[in-house]
């Protein structure tokens, strides 16, 4: 007997091969920046950080990362099925998290987008992992409603905008560095 | 993990992080005694139903008599209990209480004829066996148990009904919860199937025999 995988993974990884130092300064510098938001209202005092005006997705420290991702997405958009109409593009929107020892992120999805990726310059292993809600917890009689998706540093995961999900808190010492880039679909200017 | 899925995710990792709720396997064994039976069944049956059947198809869902009850089933149904057991317990579901038969019944579809849309109410794991599949006579349909998780995305072709392609022999098993169907039969020859439904079922106690 062989599982059937007839609908759209859920859940997909893989790791940036390039270099992650160069990043992982920018991550930690860009709090610092003009006009950038400090919010520390998640999780015991996890920082999130973003400008709308200089999203992380736009930092040309990313550029090799952009490169390689663009056509990774195009795989986990093409197994979801997902196609654009002529009026539509993707629009992008990211920010940086930083959890430190105790720190997590509650449970949240994030409505009208299509997909929610998560970028780890920094994570220790098998901890402060990202987690999911089981999508079929009406049947779920398991009770295990909520599973790990194991990541460490380099290591990129992607999973629906629509899918629960949070961050468990961090049991290392070492600060985890995390970027999330939204993709949703906008109208293009001047249809 | 389907091969086709397989191969087109590029160095993607795609966790299973839940359980597989679909499976599909074949049974090895010769099928031409149970084939024989199940159509004389059908044929001398004056209790087939057609509730959830369109064309002319029928099915024996109302009936005492049982195809697991069946000498000529004895063979498959050896067969199919490890399977079944081995995706019970990938499913996360606990070893008691035990597991039972609750129910088993034969499909018959002529051309033309098909299942309409159902679950398997209060069933906790359903099996079908293909008795006799010809080409084009309607694949097994699964709706997407996330369809509406995935309406506010562009809609894909496999977020709604997805076809699940079978052949004679094949054995499908996946949970009673599932909306399925069958596709028209388009060929020229009937279309048969042996469904059981499996349950985990406490042992019951009468009120009489409470206080013993």
């Amino acid at each position: 007997m062989k599982s059937l995988s007839i609908f759209p993974e859920l859940v997909w990884k893989d790791k940036f091969p390039g270099r992650l130092d160069k990043i992982i300064t920018a991550v930690e510098e860009y709090k610092t920046l003009p006009g950038v938001h400090k919010n520390n209202n998640i999780g015991n005092g996890a920082l999130q950080t973003y400008d709308t005006n200089y999203y992380p997705h736009e930092w040309p420290v990313l550029e090799e990362f952009n490169k390689w991702f663009a056509p990774n997405l195009e795989i986990v958009w093409k197994n979801w099925g997902l196609s654009l109409l002529p009026e539509q593009e993707l629009g992008f929107t990211s920010w940086c998290n930083e959890h430190s020892k105790g720190q997590y992120t509650g449970e949240h999805t994030h409505p009208n987008d299509i997909m929610t990726v998560v970028f780890y310059p920094r994570k220790s292993d098998n901890s402060a992992n990202l987690q999911v809600f089981d999508p079929l917890m009406q049947v779920n009689t398991s009770g295990k409603f909520w599973r790990d998706i194991p990541a460490t540093s380099g290591d990129v995961v992607i999973i629906p905008g629509w899918m629960l999900h949070k961050v468990a808190a961090n049991e290392s010492d070492e600060v985890r560095l995390s970027i999330t880039v939204n993709i949703k679909l906008v109208t293009k200017e001047n249809f | 993990m389907d091969d086709e899925i397989k191969e087109n995710i590029g160095s993607w990792e795609v966790p299973a992080v839940f359980p597989e709720p679909l499976w599909r396997g074949h049974y090895p064994g010769d099928l031409t005694a149970l084939q024989e039976k199940t159509l004389e069944f059908l044929n001398n049956s004056e209790k087939l139903n057609t509730a959830l059947e369109g064309g002319r198809g029928a099915s024996s869902s109302s009936e005492h008599e049982m195809p697991h009850m069946w000498r000529e089933s004895a063979d498959f149904y050896a067969w199919l209990a490890k399977p079944m057991e081995e995706i019970w317990t990938e499913w996360g579901f606990p070893k008691m209480p035990p597991r039972r038969i609750s129910k088993s019944w034969a499909n018959f579809h002529p051309p033309g004829a098909w299942t309409k849309e159902h679950t398997h109410n209060r069933t906790d794991q359903v099996a079908v066996l293909y008795l006799q599949a010809p080409m084009d006579c309607g694949h097994l349909q699964i709706m997407n148990p996330l369809f509406y998780h995935w309406e506010n995305s562009p809609r894909g072709p496999r977020c709604s009904w997805v076809d699940v392609p079978i052949e004679t022999g094949d054995v499908v098993i996946f949970p009673g919860w599932m909306l399925h169907r069958s596709g028209v039969n388009k060929s020229e020859l009937d279309r048969m199937t042996i469904n059981t439904n499996i349950v985990a079922h406490e042992f019951p106690i009468d009120f009489g025999e409470a206080h013993r």
